[in-house]
């Protein structure tokens, strides 16, 4: 027979009875404390699963507890076979509780994945929606703040188009905008007024080069612009306004869209018409300055020389009979020496080198009407019929009676000389209030002044007349003792009032004297 | 195609007919046998466990670590238990045959090594009373740690 051991079975049930005491204890303050921590955080699946866990354990606890204990108090009680009947009960409560535990551990990874997994999307979708509130708040606020925004940007760009507008319009250089096809789109009002152009739908779509006078000028323009991109202080002269050419200075450039093509340009044109007017006559009055002072100094030399063989020639008169050939002569001599001797003094006229004249306190009217007098029965001879229209508000003013006669009849022997026969000559005196000035303005119906010699009938000894039908000093002489009066004489062929033009004048002279009052002569 | 294959099928089986044992029968055997499968379950479960808390720790508190213990605990007491229930089993036949028996205070039995440790392995609450103590252990940490963060969010803790 095999040996045997005997071992004590005392420790093993009091082992057992303790520690199934001491489980079940436990299993209770798990249970609590995993009670107590699914109330602290419902939704904690950790918790959950130690709660169900310690349930579990609670029920097994008790269950092997009864396992131990309930047999021995059933033999005491004399009823064995009771235990031997709730035994397969307690075994299959304890099978049940540890599946359940299992299933429990392996279900509560699962499910902690899968909240893992849920919490991570709900943590992003949290995130999304932070965003979309931030969004939601911007777009908000951008929207409060927009039509706000939007009118202030439109109070600036009103203001802004109120500066450029009000810059355009009221520009008094012209200021155009063309299109690619150098087609005028928009011209602002000086514009208008220096192209002689009276609505603006008139002027836009026409070409600009069009109002060049020069074909060769308009080409230069365009070759710098296509070139260059811009032209500045280019001068050319314009056909414009119905009073003649226009003289403007250009500064322009070119026009182009983001990508460089040319969609047309902008300029703005200075205009230089009465700039030059004043620059010629400038140029003119020292040229005319130049050749007096050249005049007087020639004439002074001559008058002297010229006398003694005037004074000699009538001295030898006397010592010779008349109808003698030598008194013929020395008359011829003393007639020649009287010409040269008006010559003379003609040109001291023109260059006021002459003694001072008595300037009285008269009437302009007057004075016309003595000249017209006089020349009008030469005038009636050759069918020329006088128009005058004398001012009667006229004021009086001081001037020299006598030169200002002379300067008169030399401009109605002009216009007589210009009509030839058969015309009409036009007297008119106007008063400015605005300047102070008054107006003689004496025209002809004759055949007017080439463009290319307005700018010389002024000139000492420049004449279109015939050899010695004219000496060329008349105009010169009438401009001398116009300036020795303050005034300005212009010639104008054509005329450029309507008014003028429509009696057939071609040419007219303006003179333009100031009103002197007596005390202050 | 499919659907006739199914249909042939259906008549073969019918055709073949025989007895049918709606409700399988359940001998004496099956109880020991599925407390040991639900051991074995449990020892799955707690390896499981045990393995997802080794590669990806939430945490190394406290009471993390005394969770982890506990489980071991528990693992050691489920794997005793599967011994113990497999001796018990070996024991009906072995104890009756060698004239082993369990009288009022001793186990008597062969002297072998496995009926020794058959005896140790009765000192079960050894392991599962300290895997629930560090269980509890554990629940209580995880209390007091929720409790004061929830007290210190409130402005109530230290």
């Amino acid at each position: 027979m095999e040996e045997s051991i005997s071992l004590p079975l005392f420790p093993v049930y009091l082992v057992d009875y303790l520690g199934a005491t001491v489980m079940v204890i436990l299993s209770l303050i798990a249970l609590s404390f995993a009670r107590r921590l699914t109330r602290l955080e419902p939704k904690n699946i950790l918790w959950a699963y130690f709660f169900w866990f310690s349930l579990v354990m609670v029920v097994f606890s008790f269950s092997r507890g009864m396992g131990h204990f309930l047999p021995y108090v059933f033999r005491f009680a004399g009823m064995p076979q009771v235990w031997d009947l709730l035994d397969p009960y307690s075994g299959g409560l304890n099978t049940i509780a540890l599946c359940g535990v299992a299933i429990l551990t392996l279900h509560y990874h699962n499910t902690a994945v899968l909240i893992e997994r849920a919490k991570v999307e709900a943590l992003s979708l949290e995130l999304a929606n932070e965003r979309l509130k931030v969004a939601h708040a911007d777009l908000s606020s951008l929207n409060q703040t927009l039509e706000q925004q939007v009118e202030e940007r439109t109070h600036d760009l009103r203001l802004s188009e109120e500066k450029f507008r009000g810059f355009f319009e009221g520009s008094k250089d012209m200021i155009y905008f063309c299109d690619a096809e150098g087609r005028i789109c928009d011209i602002n009002e000086s514009g208008l007024q220096l192209l002689g152009v009276g609505q603006r739908q008139d002027l836009l779509g026409q070409p600009l080069a069009e109002f060049f006078s020069d074909r060769q000028r308009w080409k230069q323009y365009h070759a710098l612009l296509e070139t260059e991109g811009q032209v500045k202080d280019f001068e050319a002269e314009f056909v414009g306004r119905e009073d003649g050419r226009l003289y403007l200075m250009i500064t322009a450039s070119v026009i182009t869209d983001r990508v460089g093509v040319t969609q047309g340009c902008q300029g703005i044109a200075k205009d230089l018409t009465n700039f030059r007017k004043m620059m010629e006559q400038l140029v003119h009055s020292e040229k005319m300055t130049s050749v007096g002072q050249l005049a007087a100094g020639v004439a002074h030399e001559i008058n002297t020389p010229l006398g003694i063989i005037l004074g000699y020639a009538q001295l030898l008169e006397e010592d010779f009979a008349e109808q003698t050939e030598v008194h013929e002569t020395l008359l011829i001599i003393e007639k020649q020496a009287k010409i040269c001797r008006r010559i003379v003094a003609d040109l001291l006229n023109f260059s006021r080198q002459t003694q001072e004249h008595d300037k009285l306190y008269a009437d302009l009217n007057q004075c016309l009407e003595e000249v017209l007098a006089i020349v009008n029965h030469t005038l009636n001879m050759d069918h020329i019929f006088i128009h005058r229209c004398l001012a009667e508000n006229l004021p009086k003013t001081c001037f020299d009676n006598e030169r200002l006669r002379q300067v008169f009849v030399n401009l109605l022997t002009n216009a007589h000389h210009a009509i030839g026969s058969e015309g009409i000559i036009g007297v008119w005196s106007r008063w400015h209030e605005e300047s102070g000035q008054v107006e003689i303005i004496i025209g002809d119906s004759g055949s007017g002044i080439p463009p290319d010699q307005l700018g010389r009938i002024f000139d000492p000894f420049y004449t279109t007349k015939g050899v010695g039908k004219g000496t060329g000093l008349g105009l010169s002489v009438s401009f001398g003792i116009i300036q020795d009066h303050s005034g300005r004489i212009e010639v104008k062929s054509p005329p450029q009032e309507p008014e003028l033009y429509a009696l057939d004048m071609h040419t007219t002279f303006h003179i333009f004297l100031p009103v002197i009052a007596a005390d202050q002569e | 195609m499919k659907r006739h294959a199914f249909l042939l099928a259906c008549a073969f089986l019918l055709c073949w007919s025989g007895p049918a044992w709606a409700v399988q029968g359940h001998g004496e055997a099956e109880g020991p046998v599925v407390h040991l499968m639900a051991h074995l379950l449990l020892g799955v479960a707690l390896l499981f466990f045990l393995y997802v808390l080794h590669t990806k720790p939430p945490d190394a508190g406290y009471s993390w670590r005394s969770l982890k213990l506990s489980l071991l605990f528990f693992l050691f007491w489920d794997m005793d238990h599967l011994f113990v229930h497999w001796f018990a089993g070996q024991m009906h036949t072995d104890i009756r045959d060698s004239g082993a028996r369990l009288v009022e205070d001793y186990f008597v039995g062969p002297r072998t090594l496995l009926s020794f440790l058959y005896y140790l392995g009765r000192y079960d609450h050894l392991l599962c009373v300290p895997a629930l103590w560090l269980f509890t252990t554990s629940l209580r940490g995880f209390y007091r740690s929720n409790e004061n963060r929830r007290q210190g969010s409130n402005g109530h803790g230290v």
